[in-house]
């Protein structure tokens, strides 16, 4: 797990706990302990559970979102619940003066808690169309967080190949594929270091999201090979789009280091569109023939 | 008598290939602890250029890299690093050949040092070359890891001598792998998989191919520093595995050859992962698919080959080794 969230919520952070101290304090300054034989052990662990996993729901919240309204929200109305749940788990133990104001406690905080999520989720349904957007020419209606690639943060092979499956299976065969492989990609990282090599992957592959369309999707394939998915496109226009990706890189002037010298690529590119009788393990084993011929041999 | 390396021999250097596996966890994350754990090298280690590991360190090393490291591509990522190594005669002693078949030829000379877990047989049938490989040390579980690793290693390191790409055939024994992108990616398209033998082979005409910078007098010099250093050794199992395959010796003539106690070779093959009958069933074995498979000759003339008395005897070992019989195999 990756804590590094957590400690920039440290307002929020204290909010909760003094929320729970609050709560603990009060319900066993103004009680009496009950007798041992007065305690329902059944709802003891009912309303424990909910306090308990409440308390998780704001742990994991706290780890997942960066600062900001709607996680104010969130957690802001989490709490609310958090504190009603923890009182009524306390009066299992302790015994209230009757006509006690604390039972107002009790009741109020949920219901306002719940009110405060409500809204969040909506705020959080609304930043999430936002962020979908950002995401567009990443993904293709599907979101697999296990399948992006640690260096270049887009979707990998495994990814592209259920995709593709995926339209295969539901006979929509108008698509095509372009695969690009980066020349002497290894020569590079054997003269410059794996660092800048990194770097260089993750450029090209932002230059290659900016160079496609909004409704394609671009997968880092295997090493410097990228994949990339046009739906509703036939092969001659796959192959105008994949000289202008081309075209695109061959300007990247690269730095490496800290101060380098430009550093300019050239490309190879392959595009395939499927046939009638296709499976995905033949298509993309036809785009990478094909790419390889293109590629300088002896 | 030859140098023999055991896998507790500390022979390989840190930078050929610990220093690699430690700088290319640090590039992806890795916690360095976990990744030394139980292996007995220490960072300390790495930072010294003399130190040196043996084959039974890296390959407890490549145990925690292959665990750790995020994605399926961390075999081929190390591969493409091995060559070239910081060995600047080992590294020149190919660099400066004059064609690729004098480059395999050296290749045959330095290969412990440079990949010591994999070694191979050359063959030629009609206007082919074949490179059958065979595990030298007794990797285990491994073997299929370290495969992808030294196959993307010959593959980066023909490409960094020619300064070209040589289009290389492989034929791998298992099953066609899930991430078939990297198969792809870093050894081209022309793979098969489910193969009865492991081999890579090539057109002939490209042993003609000339090297970027060849140098005689150069490439001679670094031959002579290798030998003067002693570096050039075998790995045992190879050892062995070699007698049996050019000699036909049984175990007492090994045990003879190397000068131990037939028990005391069996103890040490065991130590290796493996046993006698085990190597001669694999050296008869592979031959025979050879034989069969690619030299297309029949079932009497393979008996004769191996030595076998008679067809039946053949058959019935070849079932045996493979689980069925010549002739399936021959049309499978």
């Amino acid at each position: 797990m990756n804590f590094s969230l957590l400690f920039s919520h440290f307002r929020l952070l204290t909010f909760v706990v003094c929320l729970f101290f609050v709560g603990l304090l009060l319900s066993i300054g103004l009680g009496e302990p009950k007798s041992p034989s007065d305690i329902e052990w059944f709802d003891v662990v009912g309303e424990g559970g909910i306090t308990l996993m409440t308390l998780i729901w704001l742990f994991f919240l706290l780890l997942s979102r960066p600062p900001g309204r709607v996680t104010l929200l969130l957690v802001v109305g989490l709490s609310c619940f958090m504190l009603s749940s923890l009182i009524d788990l306390l009066d299992e133990f302790i015994q209230y003066p009757a006509t006690m104001w604390l039972s107002l406690v009790e009741s109020i905080p949920a219901p306002i808690g719940m009110c405060l999520m409500t809204w969040a989720l909506y705020q959080w349904h609304q930043e999430q169309v936002v962020l979908n957007n950002q995401l567009k020419r990443r993904e293709y209606y599907y979101r697999e967080h296990t399948h992006v690639d640690f260096v270049t943060q887009l979707n990998s092979a495994d990814y592209m190949r259920d995709r593709i499956q995926q339209l295969l299976d539901t006979r929509h065969f108008d698509f095509s594929l372009i695969m690009l492989d980066i020349d002497n990609f290894n020569a590079f990282n054997k003269e410059y270091g794996d660092e800048d090599g990194d770097r260089l992957l993750r450029e090209v592959s932002e230059l290659i999201i900016m160079n496609i369309r909004q409704t394609d999707t671009a997968c880092r394939y295997a090493g410097d090979r990228f994949i990339i998915l046009l739906p509703h496109t036939t092969n001659s226009k796959a192959r105008v789009i994949a000289k202008q990706i081309r075209n695109a890189i061959s300007h990247l002037a690269f730095k490496p280091g800290q101060q380098g010298d430009a550093v300019f690529h050239t490309l190879a590119f392959a595009a395939e569109s499927p046939k009638e009788k296709d499976n995905t393990d033949n298509l993309l084993s036809r785009i990478n023939r094909q790419l390889e011929s293109q590629k300088q041999f002896v | 008598m030859s140098l023999i390396a055991y896998r507790d021999d500390k022979l390989i250097p840190a930078p050929q290939m610990a220093t690699v596996i430690y700088d290319l966890s640090k590039l992806r994350g890795v916690n360095e602890d976990r990744l030394l754990k139980g292996t007995g090298i220490f960072v300390s280690d790495l930072k010294r250029v003399d130190t040196k590991f043996s084959p039974d360190q890296i390959l407890r090393l490549l145990t925690n890299y292959r665990a750790l490291m995020p994605g399926h591509n961390s075999a081929f990522l190390l591969g493409h690093r091995l060559f070239p190594t910081l060995n600047t005669s080992l590294n020149a002693s190919l660099i400066h050949c004059g064609s690729l078949q004098h480059a395999f030829r050296v290749l045959a000379l330095v290969r412990q040092q440079l990949c010591p877990f994999v070694h191979g047989y050359f063959h030629k049938h009609k206007d082919k070359g074949y490179f059958l490989l065979n595990d030298a040390i007794g990797c285990g579980d491994l073997y299929h890891y370290i495969l992808e690793i030294y196959c993307t290693a010959f593959i980066s390191a023909c490409k960094t001598l020619v300064g070209k790409r040589i289009p290389f055939s492989f034929a791998f024994p298992f099953s066609r792998p899930r991430h078939i992108e990297e198969y792809e990616k870093n050894l081209g398209h022309r793979l098969r998989f489910d193969e009865p033998i492991l081999s890579i082979n090539f057109d002939l005409r490209y042993l003609e191919t000339e090297l970027a910078m060849p140098s005689r007098l150069l490439q001679r010099s670094a031959k002579q520093l290798l030998s003067k250093n002693n570096d050039l050794h075998y790995s045992f199992v190879e050892y062995v595995r070699n007698l049996i395959y050019f000699h036909n010796f049984n175990l007492t003539q090994t045990a003879e050859k190397l000068n131990m106690s037939p028990a005391t070779l069996k103890r040490r093959l065991k130590q290796h992962d493996t046993s006698f009958q085990q190597l001669q069933d694999g050296v008869n074995q592979q031959k025979a698919i050879f034989m069969l498979r690619v030299k297309s000759m029949k079932n009497e003339a393979v008996a004769t080959q191996l030595a076998f008395n008679d067809v039946t005897n053949f058959r019935r070992a070849f079932k045996r080794w493979t689980g069925v019989t010549p002739n399936q195999l021959r049309f499978s």
